[in-house]
């Protein structure tokens, strides 16, 4: 053991605590950035290679490691949680935007409109023959119908935002696939890449937000990404997705694979993905279809009495709202007095034939090109007897009067039926007001009792079996309970992530107080090694003075 | 445990946050004045709040129906006492025209007054408010009554509104109720307007009387009613002597076998245009009982009617049963005052129908009562001056039951009005609970969250203005 020695250990501790104060300072600057590990150095003494039974200490000190304070459990669990709360973030919101299409809390609320059209009908019963009155009735027919195709407008309108927005996440996922596969690479050919690491992580943390995938580390440290177990990254290769269209209008996400493409949507099981999809392709549909039956059943409860009732000219028979169903007829003339639907599925808008051969009823469905059996009801009214046959099937009841054998048409309901809403009277004489010819002599222009009828079916149930207003405000209560609930999960996933980073950056997170701490130390260690020399250079001095 | 800078100021920001957007809420709420904002606040109350909104909806509609059936309504009240006031007036006239003391000139000015009324009880009646006639039906855009012919020309209809979810009212009365009334058909040359001795004769196709105030009425034979009035009435055939007043008297031959129709036929045709005979079915049950009516033209004078019957058929059967006799009372057939009063034939086809049908010159009627009046004193008729004071007090009766049918709606409306403001002031008050914010509690709420955040915000500046870098000199 020689004096130099000391110089040599001197030199360990300052090398030692100048890079330790390097990692400090590292953690420092770094302790706003997202994704960040801390960094740990550990020491080690270094021993003193002479194997001796006494008077032999070590020779100083060396960095055997400089450690992530990583854990991957709770990184782990963090993980799921947070691509929980992306969904539901991406729900909640998709949910506000459906709520602020049917918001009832509002004055200007749909509701409201169709009262203001029953009410309109009311105003007319009281004089019948005012054309101000019969004006002011179309307006608010028409601002009902614009109310209606706007409100509709909007979801579909959503239904393309979304679109729009998965494209957007669609090429993010690529994108962090592409990085994740070079930090893959960087990470295999230097194992102490500690800042790729962390880079990666995140990025593995990002994409597992936008979709749920599972991940797992091989020997030489790359990170295989699977979605639902097909490979998204794996052996340096990487499978990119692509989002389309498929022949129903709904999301499809396919990868590219060697073999060629496959359909991957079924496997998307979380993150912002799957809320786009649940709510473009289930959420959305149905309040549009919701929308379609009332516009449908209100079109044909009010259509079916304005057919009934006579203009203040004298005509009859003419629809107030536009049909909303196609009619071809091959045979026959099939006079239809009612057609609307209890629910709506996937059948609703199947185009239909219909044969009668006198006796017998025969329907197709011609879109699945399968029989239906429809459940028949007839009744007579009046003298001479009407006949009246109704035709249940697929929820779609339809009501045909005095039908003759030999009848055959195909009827089909318009898809995206609330778009064609809308008033079909121009003229305001052809208003049917009158239940009898207000022209002829038993009946004058105030005949108001087929106004009257119409005003009562604000208080029928004619939209399935609920009034109008009723089954308006069902949508807008179910929206809310939707809103709600998802709100509340997002808020609950929101304190779970929060919990979830809070012991995550008990592990990893940097906190300055403690840099401080250590910056001193090691400062401190610093400085005492530097004296080590120091006083090894002094007993060097003394040594040499005693030579002279 | 560590608590890192980032993670302190991350965990600041998301409750500041927090904070921050409940203030925001809770000044929403006090701006706007409602609790909840969108359906997922409180998507219970949302449905309810739709609910309340609606029937407050329909409510203010109902309220303005109310307004416009009370209007009408009342309209209708105002000239109904219009018209019980000439009514009145026409009575004190008729009470006047029938004292002795007054001369043919006299009636004749009180038969002007009485013109007045007329005219003005057809002003009334075709009253127009807001642009419609109250007294008509559906059509009700030309006046119910015509004021050249006293006709009725609208149609029956009424006119109903809906005041409430359950109820609904009138807001018309077609004048066909009390005031006057349609004549069709056979009728159609018709007019309420006719003096009841207007002789029709140049007329085909108008009744030959037009007001059979009185008229024979045969009784019925013996041997039970005739069920079949073209079976032989009389065995033997005859012949009557119908002497009118003072005038020639006129022989009717009847024919052997003759029927109740063969007898009525001759009389028509051989007794001259003054005198008229009927065949009518008197039965107010199932079965038949025709009658043998006679009657003079112009009516008024059959009291004065004599019938002699020279028969071989058995004494006080068949043609016999057709002699009358004023002075010696020795009469088969009676004196039926008002046959009209009867509403002997229903059948519109019958040709007799349009005689004796209550449909058209009744003096049931306002207007033909009040024309029957003025004719009697035009024409210096004191017995039927005396008639027209009872028609008067049977027309302000059935005024009076239009007052009272009025008076119901009136009330109705009322009511419902009353019903509907406790049913609104309830649903606004349900609405508010559910709808409305609690200015009290949303201030305090908004004053708590202001305190925190204040605190919130100089803890902050008081935790971070120091780190232990600060001490490292």
């Amino acid at each position: 053991m020689s004096l130099t020695a000391i110089f040599d250990i001197g030199k360990t501790g300052v090398l030692t605590y100048q890079k330790s104060l390097e990692v400090v300072s590292h953690n420092i600057a770094n302790a706003a950035t997202e994704g960040y590990t801390r960094q740990d150095v550990i020491f080690q003494n270094m021993p003193s290679g002479v194997i001796s039974a006494q008077g032999v200490s070590g020779r100083g000190i060396k960095i055997s490691d400089i450690r992530r304070m990583y854990d991957s459990f709770i990184e782990l669990q963090l993980k799921t949680e947070s691509s929980r709360l992306a969904y539901w973030d991406v729900f909640q919101n998709g949910m506000l935007r459906l709520e602020s299409i049917f918001n009832d809390a509002s004055d200007v609320a749909l509701s409201n409109v169709i009262n203001d059209f029953f009410n309109g009908w009311q105003e007319l019963s009281q004089n019948p023959q005012g054309t101000t009155e019969r004006s002011l009735l179309l307006d608010k027919a028409k601002y009902l119908a614009q109310r209606i195709n706007l409100s509709y407008k909007s979801l579909i309108d959503e239904r393309y935002e979304v679109y729009q927005d998965s494209q957007n996440l669609v090429n993010q996922i690529n994108q962090y696939l592409g990085q994740i596969n070079e930090l893959n690479e960087k990470i295999a050919s230097s194992p102490g890449a500690l800042d790729a690491k962390d880079q990666r992580e995140n990025l593995v943390k990002q994409l597992n937000d936008i979709v749920n995938i599972n991940y797992f580390e091989d020997n030489s440290g790359r990170y295989s990404i699977l979605l639902n177990g097909m490979p998204l990254v794996d052996g340096g290769k990487v499978y990119y997705m692509k989002v389309g269209l498929d022949s129903k209008q709904n999301l499809q996400f396919n990868l590219e694979t060697a073999s060629g493409n496959t359909d991957v949507t079924g496997l998307i099981q979380g993150g912002k993905l799957k809320a786009e999809i649940d709510l473009r392709d289930t959420v959305i549909p149905e309040y549009m279809n919701k929308l379609n039956m009332l516009v449908l059943d209100l079109t044909d409860a009010v259509n079916s009495l304005h057919r009934q009732g006579y203009g203040l000219d004298g005509s009859t028979g003419n629809n107030f709202f536009n049909q909303l169903y196609d009619l071809t007829v091959a045979a026959g003339s099939p006079d239809i007095t009612s057609l609307n639907i209890s629910s709506v599925n996937k059948n609703t808008y199947d185009q239909y034939q219909i044969q009668y051969d006198g006796t017998n009823w025969t329907v197709t469905d011609n879109t699945t090109g399968s029989s239906v059996t429809p459940s028949v009801t007839s009744w007579t009214e009046g003298t001479p007897p009407v006949y009246y046959y109704r035709l249940s099937f697929n929820d779609i009841n339809i009501t045909l009067r005095n039908p003759s054998a030999g009848l055959d048409f195909t009827f089909q309901i318009k898809p995206n039926t609330a778009f064609y809403f809308g008033v079909a009277i121009t003229d305001t004489d052809k208003i049917a007001a009158a239940s009898s010819d207000p022209t002829g002599s038993s009946s004058g222009p105030m005949d108001n009792r087929n106004a009257r009828a119409i005003y009562g079916l604000l208080d029928t149930e004619i939209i399935g079996n609920t009034k109008p207003v009723d089954f308006y405000r069902s949508i807008v209560s179910e929206i809310g309970v939707y809103s709600s609930s998802a709100k509340t999960q997002k808020n609950f996933q929101d304190a779970l992530v929060q919990e979830m980073e809070k012991r995550r950056q008990d592990i990893s997170g940097v906190s300055l107080d403690e840099e401080a701490v250590n910056l001193v130390k090691y400062q401190k260690m610093y400085e005492a090694s530097a004296r080590v020399i120091k006083v090894a250079d002094e007993i060097l001095a003394t040594l040499f003075d005693m030579v002279r | 445990m560590k608590v890192t800078n980032k993670f302190f100021y991350e965990t600041f920001m998301t409750d500041l946050n927090a904070q921050l957007e409940l203030m925001y809420k809770a000044q929403k709420q006090l701006s706007t004045g409602k609790r909840v904002l969108s359906p997922s606040d409180d998507p219970v109350a949302i449905s309810r709040i739709a609910k309340y909104k609606s029937e407050i909806s329909a409510l203010d509609e109902y309220k303005r129906v109310m307004d416009t059936a009370k209007n009408y309504n009342s309209a209708i009240e105002t000239s109904i006492n219009d018209l019980k006031n000439m009514l009145i007036k026409a009575k004190q006239l008729a009470v006047q025209g029938s004292t002795d003391t007054l001369t043919a000139t006299d009636r004749l000015a009180l038969a002007q007054e009485v013109d007045t009324l007329i005219q003005r009880s057809i002003e009334t009646i075709n009253t127009k408010v807001a642009g419609r006639y109250i007294f008509a039906g559906f059509k009700a855009d030309t006046a119910p009554v015509n004021a050249q012919t006293g006709l009725y020309q609208s149609d029956t209809n009424l006119h109903y509104l809906d005041i409430s979810f359950f109820l609904d009212v009138a807001v018309n009365l077609p004048a066909t109720e009390f005031f006057t009334y349609t004549a069709t058909g056979p009728n159609s040359d018709l007019k309420v307007l006719t003096p009841y001795n207007y002789n029709f004769t140049g007329n085909p196709n108008a009744p030959y009387d037009a007001d059979p105030l009185g008229a024979l009425l045969m009784p019925q034979p013996s041997g039970g009613p005739i069920n079949d009035p073209t079976v032989a009435f009389t065995t033997n055939g005859g012949t009557l002597t119908i002497r009118l007043g003072d005038n020639q008297a006129v022989n009717v031959n009847i024919s052997a076998s003759a029927s109740l129709n063969d007898i009525r036929d001759a009389i028509n045709s051989q007794a001259g245009s003054t005198v008229k005979a009927w065949v009518v079915n008197v039965s107010t049950s199932g079965s038949p009982d025709y009658r043998l009516v006679i009657g003079s033209v112009p009516n008024g004078k059959s009291d004065m009617i004599r019938i002699d019957v020279t028969t071989t058929d058995p004494a006080g059967t068949e043609l016999n049963l057709l002699s009358y006799n004023p002075k010696s009372g020795t009469s088969s057939m009676s004196f039926q005052e008002n046959i009209n009063g009867y509403n002997y034939i229903t059948d519109p086809t019958d040709p007799n129908y349009y005689s004796f049908n209550n449909n058209y010159l009744n003096e049931n009627y306002y207007l033909r009562a009040l024309h029957f009046l003025k004719v009697a004193l035009e024409n210096n008729d004191q017995g039927r001056i005396q008639k027209a004071v009872g028609y008067i007090d049977q027309i302000s009766n059935k005024l009076f039951n239009q007052q009272g049918v009025i008076g119901a709606r009136l009330s109705k409306i009322e009511s419902i009005t009353d019903y509907n403001q406790d049913f609104e002031t309830n649903t606004k008050q349900f609405l508010s609970n559910d709808q409305d914010a609690d200015a009290v509690q949303v201030i305090s709420e908004l004053n708590q969250r202001l305190a925190v955040l204040q605190a919130m915000r100089t803890t902050f500046t008081n935790f971070f203005s120091s780190t232990l870098f600060d001490f490292l000199r």
